[in-house]
C-alpha cells in the first residue's frame, strides 16, 4: 500500500465563495474549459502510468458545479494515461444544490465510488450566515439521489464552531448520524484573513478555545454511540469505511497531484502547485510548481510521526523501524521522555497518543519531532 | 571679554512649560541659529528628550546680545526636569548667577517648578520670573503672577510676559536677563577653580568636560587635577565654548562657561560637582556642594535572545561612556540566562535606560522587577548590602533588615489631599506635614519607604488625582522594614527572575496580583501549570493555567503537508522565543507584565 500512488486534483470553481473559505476558488465558470485543458496538459506532462493508482480524490472548489461533460473528459484522460486497474476508491467532493441527477449519474459511470458532500451546519440560518447557497433539505434531498443511484458511500462535512451554540453543533451532529452516511468529518473552524467571515468577526473565533474542546468531546461521544468510530482526530467512519485516500496521506503515501493550489508527494519530492486560478492559467506548464523540494529520508520519518500520530491507532513501530532503518524510540530523543510522561503510549506494534491527550498533539509533535 | 558683560544663566520651568522653546527663541533671537535650521527645540538632542518632552543631558549655549551699544555674552544652561536628576540640577545653577523662573500662564505654579526654583534661591541665584504661553485662550496672567508671588515669594509684577511658541517680547526676557543678573565675581589672577558641571563622552577627545570657571584660568597645557579623583593628573588638549556647536578658544577665565578637553579616558575621572584646579598651582579648597552619586533602583536587564549577550554588553559600556551613574554588572537568573544587574538614580533614568537600549542598539530586553538596595544585617553580625532578591540571605541567617526611606513631597490640589493621603498611607507613609501654599496647592510631605515609591506610586497618584499632582523626593535614611523575599514558583518550581523583596503584610496582595498576571501572560500548554507566590515554603496565592485543549482540531489541508510542517516549525519557533522554567515555557512579556500592576 505505501508504495501506490494516489491522485488529488484541484477542482477550484463555485458557484458563490463560502465566508469562511481560504481555499483557492474560483467563481468565473467562463474559464472553467481553459482550466481543463491546462489539468490536461499537466496530466500529460506529469503522468506516470508505471504507477498503479490506488484512490483519486477530486477537491475543491465544488467539483460538482463543473459541466458533466468536462468531468467526463477528466475521468477519461486519467484513464488513458495511468493505470487504473488496481483503483480502490474514488471520491468526489460534492454540495448538496449541485449534485444533480446527471452529475451523479456521469460520476457513477466513472466509476467514482465514495461522495464527500460539504453540509457544514444543518441548521437554515447558519448555512445562510457562511454563504452557502443550499438549506439543509437540499442536502437530504442529495442525499436521497446519491443513494438511489447507487453510491453507499457517503460522507458529510461538518464545522465546529460556526454555529451559533453548541446545541446547534450537536444538532448537526445528531441529524448527521441518522441519515445514511458512512463517514463524518467534523472540522474546527478557522478563520482565515482576508475572509469575510474574518472580517466580520474581527479576526476572533466566537466561541472559546474550552468551548470548542468541549463541543468536539460531545461530538466524538454522539458519533461514537452512532456507530461513528474516530479513526483520526477529524474522521469518524462506520466500520471498514475509512477514508483511504486520507489514510494514505497520514502513512506517507505518495500522491500525484494536478490543478492550482494542489500538493502532490511524487518519489522523494514534494511540491505545491500556484495558488491562484489566473496563474495556473496563464504559466507554462513546467513552471506550475510554485514550491518543491527534496524531503530526505529522516524527514520523512518526521512527516510520518507527524502525520501518522494523527491517526486514533497511531503509526506502526515496526513500519518506521523498516523504512527509516532506525526504531522510532531512538530515532526521537523526546519519544521516550514523551512516553513516560504519557503523552505518547505504545500497543503493540503501535505507538499512538492517548485519546486525552489528542488535544495537545501539535505541542506534542513540537517537542518529539526534529524539524530544524 | 570682562566678567562685567558676562551673564550666566538658566531656565527652570515644570514639563511643557515651555522652556525648550524659549530656550530656542532666544538663541534665534540673538542670531546664534538661523530659524530655517531650528529644528524643534535644539537644545534636546536626545530622540528620548525630544519625544517626551524633558531634557536629560545638560547643554549650554553661548550668546550675544547687544544692549544700549553694550555687548554681553550670555551663557544658557539647560537643566534637567526630573526629580531623578536633582543633583544634576543643583550643579548646573551652581553654575549660574541667575535664572528664568518659567510658568506656564495657562497651568500655573506646579512642583517642579517650585523644587527647582526652592535650589537656586538656595544657590543665591537671582530668579526673574517669565510668564509663557500668554497666547492661549485659557492663559491667566494676573492668577499667574499672584500664585507666584504667593507660593514662591517672588515679585512678579515685572515678569515678561511672553509666547515662546509666536515669539512675542523675547527682547524682554534679555533685557532683564541682562539688567537684572549679576555678572560674575571671580579672580582671574587666583589659582584655578572651576566647575563641572556635566561632562560627555567623544571618541577622539576623551571626556569633554563642561564646566564653570569660578576663579583663575584654563588654556591649552594647563595641567589640571580634580579634588574627588585624587593622584590623577591630566594635560589640558583643548578648551572652548558652546556656539552652539563646540568651538576652540584660546583660553577660558573666571565667570566663563565653557568645555575643556584633557585627554581623559572615562566619565568616571569627571564627576560632576567636582572642582577643577591647577596641578601647579591649585586651589585651598574645592567648592561647596559636591555630593557622591549613588544608584538607588537596581533591576535585571536580559536579552531577550540570549546569544545577544555581547551585544547588550557592548552597548551598555557605550551608555557608561556618557553616564557615570549607571552602574552594571555581570548577573545570571535559570530563568533569564546572562545578564546585567543595572543600577539608576530613579525610575525614570531606568525607562531611559532601557528605552536607549532598545532604541539606539536594537535589542529587545527582558527586565526584572526594579529593587531598591537594602541593609541586611545578618546573625553573624555582618552588615550587607542586597539590591538582588536572589541574593537575600535565608531567613534563618537575617537579624534584620533596613530599607531606604525617601521624603516624599506631593503637590496637590486641595480637592485630592483625601486621595493622596489616602495612596501614601497605602504605600507604608509616615505622615510628616501639610502646607496650604496657596488656595489652590497643597504641599504634602510624607515619609515613605523607596520601594513603595518604584512599585507604581507614580502612576498611582497621577491617576487618583487626574494627573494634577506631583512628586518629588530625595532620601532620607534607612528604617528597620518587616521585608520578606517572595518566590513564585511555577510548576512548582522556583522562577528566580520573578523574586521580589517585599513588606510582610504586603506580600500576600503582591503574590496574588503576580499570580493573576502570570497566568494571562503565560500561554496554555501541554499540562496543567500550578502558579504560586511563596514566602520560603508557605504558599500565600495560587493561580492555575489549565492545560491546552484545542491545538490540533483544525483541517489538514488536503494533502498539503508542507503547510502543516510550517505551522509546526513555527510553533517551535515561537516555544524556542520562551524562557524555559522547569517545564514551563515562559515568554518574555510575562516577566515584563509583572512590572505593570494596577492597584
Amino acid at each position: 500500500m505505501y508504495s501506490d500512488y494516489s491522485i488529488y486534483i484541484h477542482i477550484p470553481f463555485c458557484k458563490k465563495r463560502c465566508s469562511y473559505c481560504g481555499f483557492s476558488s474560483c467563481t468565473d465558470f467562463s474559464s472553467v474549459s481553459a482550466y481543463f485543458d491546462k489539468l490536461f496538459e499537466e496530466i500529460d506532462r506529469y503522468a506516470d502510468p508505471s504507477k498503479p493508482i490506488y484512490t483519486v480524490y477530486l477537491g475543491g472548489g465544488t467539483p460538482s458545479s463543473v459541466p458533466t461533460h468536462c468531468m467526463d473528459a477528466l475521468f477519461a484522460k486519467l484513464r488513458s494515461r495511468f493505470d487504473m486497474s488496481q483503483l480502490q476508491e474514488m471520491t468526489v467532493e460534492c454540495n448538496p444544490e449541485s449534485a444533480s441527477a446527471p452529475l451523479l449519474e456521469c460520476l457513477m459511470r466513472n466509476g467514482v465510488n465514495r461522495l464527500s458532500f460539504g453540509l457544514q451546519s444543518v441548521n437554515d440560518a447558519t448555512l445562510r450566515k457562511m454563504g452557502r447557497l443550499h438549506t439543509y433539505a437540499d442536502f437530504v434531498a442529495a442525499v436521497d439521489r446519491a443513494k438511489a443511484m447507487g453510491f453507499d458511500n457517503l460522507n458529510a462535512d461538518l464545522i465546529l464552531g460556526i454555529d451559533d451554540n453548541a446545541e446547534q453543533f450537536l444538532r448537526s451532529v445528531q441529524t448527521a448520524t441518522d441519515l445514511p452516511l458512512s463517514h463524518i468529518s467534523v472540522y474546527a473552524l478557522e478563520l482565515h484573513e482576508g475572509t469575510p467571515l474574518y472580517r466580520q468577526l474581527d479576526g476572533t473565533l466566537p466561541l472559546s478555545d474550552d468551548d470548542m474542546a468541549d463541543m468536539y468531546d460531545m461530538a466524538v461521544a454522539v458519533l461514537a454511540a452512532h456507530g461513528f468510530a474516530r479513526y483520526e482526530i477529524s474522521n469518524f467512519a462506520q466500520t471498514g469505511r475509512q477514508c483511504k485516500h486520507n489514510l494514505h496521506y497520514w502513512q506517507e503515501g505518495r500522491y500525484f497531484a494536478f490543478g492550482a493550489s494542489a500538493a502532490g508527494f511524487v518519489g522523494d519530492v514534494r511540491f505545491t502547485n500556484c495558488w491562484d486560478v489566473d496563474d495556473y492559467l496563464r504559466l507554462p506548464v513546467d513552471k506550475l510548481r510554485a514550491e518543491s523540494s527534496v524531503i530526505s529520508l529522516s524527514e520523512q520519518a518526521n512527516e510520518c510521526a507527524m502525520l501518522g500520530l494523527r491517526l486514533q491507532q497511531g503509526l506502526s513501530l515496526s513500519q518506521f523501524a523498516l523504512r527509516y532503518g532506525k526504531d522510532f524510540f531512538t530515532f526521537f530523543d523526546q519519544a521516550d521522555r514523551l512516553r513516560q510522561q504519557g503523552f505518547l503510549a505504545v500497543d503493540g506494534d503501535f505507538v499512538h497518543v492517548p485519546s486525552d491527550k489528542f488535544y495537545v498533539l501539535n505541542s506534542i509533535l513540537t517537542d518529539l519531532l526534529q524539524l530544524d | 571679554m570682562s566678567q562685567q558683560n558676562t551673564r550666566n544663566f538658566c531656565i527652570i520651568a515644570h514639563i511643557d512649560h515651555g522652556k525648550s522653546t524659549l530656550a530656542d527663541r532666544l538663541m534665534e533671537y540673538t542670531g546664534q541659529v538661523a530659524k530655517r535650521d531650528l529644528e524643534a527645540q535644539m537644545l534636546d538632542t536626545m530622540d528620548i528628550e525630544r519625544e517626551r518632552g524633558i531634557t536629560i543631558k545638560l547643554t549650554p549655549v553661548r550668546m550675544h546680545y547687544t544692549k544700549d551699544g553694550v555687548q554681553y555674552t550670555l551663557n544658557l544652561i539647560d537643566t534637567p526636569g526630573h526629580v531623578d536628576f536633582n543633583y544634576e540640577v543643583s550643579r548646573s545653577l551652581a553654575a549660574c548667577e541667575g535664572a528664568l523662573l518659567v510658568v506656564d500662564a495657562s497651568q500655573g505654579v506646579e512642583a517642579q517648578t517650585l523644587a527647582n526654583c526652592y535650589l537656586a534661591l538656595e544657590n543665591d541665584l537671582e530668579i526673574i520670573p517669565v510668564i509663557n504661553k500668554i497666547d492661549l485662550p485659557s492663559a491667566d496672567v494676573e492668577g499667574t503672577k499672584k500664585e507666584i508671588e504667593d507660593a514662591i515669594g517672588l515679585d512678579a509684577s515685572a515678569a515678561p510676559l511672553v509666547s515662546a511658541k509666536e515669539g512675542i517680547n523675547i527682547r524682554d526676557v534679555l533685557d532683564s536677563v541682562v539688567q537684572l543678573i549679576p555678572p560674575p565675581v571671580g579672580d582671574e589672577s587666583a589659582p584655578l577653580k572651576a566647575l563641572i558641571f556635566d561632562c560627555q563622552y567623544d571618541n577622539y577627545k576623551g571626556v569633554i568636560i563642561f564646566t564653570r570657571i569660578v576663579d583663575g584660568t584654563v588654556r591649552i597645557g594647563t595641567q589640571i587635577k580634580m579634588f574627588e579623583t585624587p593622584g590623577k593628573l591630566f594635560d589640558v588638549t583643548e578648551v572652548g565654548i558652546f556656539a552652539p556647536a563646540m568651538q576652540p578658544v584660546d583660553c577660558l577665565q573666571a565667570g566663563d562657561v565653557g568645555y575643556i578637553c584633557a585627554s581623559i579616558k572615562t566619565v568616571s575621572d569627571t564627576k560632576v560637582g567636582d572642582t577643577i584646579t591647577d596641578a601647579k598651582r591649585p586651589c585651598a579648597q574645592p567648592l561647596h556642594g559636591y555630593k557622591e552619586v549613588k544608584p538607588m533602583v537596581f533591576c535585571g536587564i536580559f536579552p531577550a535572545d540570549g546569544s545577544k549577550y555581547n551585544d547588550l554588553k557592548d552597548a551598555l559600556e557605550k551608555l557608561k561612556l556618557n553616564d557615570a551613574s549607571l552602574t552594571y554588572e555581570p548577573d545570571t537568573s535559570v530563568a533569564l540566562g546572562f545578564g546585567f544587574r543595572c543600577g539608576f538614580l530613579g525610575l525614570l533614568h531606568m525607562e531611559i535606560i532601557q528605552e536607549r537600549l532598545e532604541r539606539e542598539f536594537d535589542l529587545d530586553l527582558v527586565t526584572t522587577a526594579p529593587s531598591v538596595v537594602y541593609k541586611v544585617f545578618t546573625t553573624q553580625g555582618e552588615q550587607l548590602f542586597i539590591d538582588n532578591p536572589t541574593k537575600l540571605p535565608p531567613p534563618t541567617l537575617i537579624e534584620h533588615i533596613e530599607e531606604p526611606i525617601v521624603k516624599a513631597e506631593v503637590y496637590s490640589p486641595p480637592e485630592y489631599v483625601g486621595d493622596v493621603m489616602g495612596l501614601c498611607q497605602d504605600k507604608r507613609g509616615t505622615f510628616v506635614d501639610m502646607t496650604y501654599l496657596d488656595k489652590h496647592r497643597v504641599k504634602l510631605t510624607y515619609d515613605i519607604p523607596l520601594n513603595e515609591i518604584i512599585y507604581n506610586f507614580f502612576d498611582s497618584l497621577k491617576s487618583r488625582t487626574r494627573g494634577y499632582a506631583s512628586l518629588d523626593y530625595e532620601l532620607k535614611g534607612f528604617a528597620t522594614g518587616k521585608l520578606v523575599r517572595m518566590d513564585m514558583l511555577l510548576n512548582g518550581e522556583v522562577c528566580d527572575a520573578l523574586s521580589i523583596i517585599v513588606n510582610e503584610e504586603r506580600a500576600y496582595a503582591r503574590g496574588r496580583q503576580m499570580a493573576e498576571k502570570l497566568k494571562d501572560a503565560i500561554p496554555r500548554q501541554m499540562f496543567e501549570i500550578p502558579i504560586q507566590a511563596a514566602i520560603g515554603n508557605k504558599i500565600i496565592a495560587r493561580e492555575t493555567v489549565k492545560a491546552l485543549r484545542k491545538d490540533v482540531l483544525a483541517k489538514c489541508y488536503g494533502g498539503d503537508i508542507t503547510r502543516k510542517k510550517k505551522l509546526l516549525e513555527k510553533q517551535k519557533e515561537g516555544k524556542k522565543r520562551m524562557r524555559q522554567v522547569g517545564s514551563v515555557s515562559v515568554p518574555s512579556e510575562a516577566f515584563m507584565s509583572i512590572l505593570k500592576i494596577d492597584d
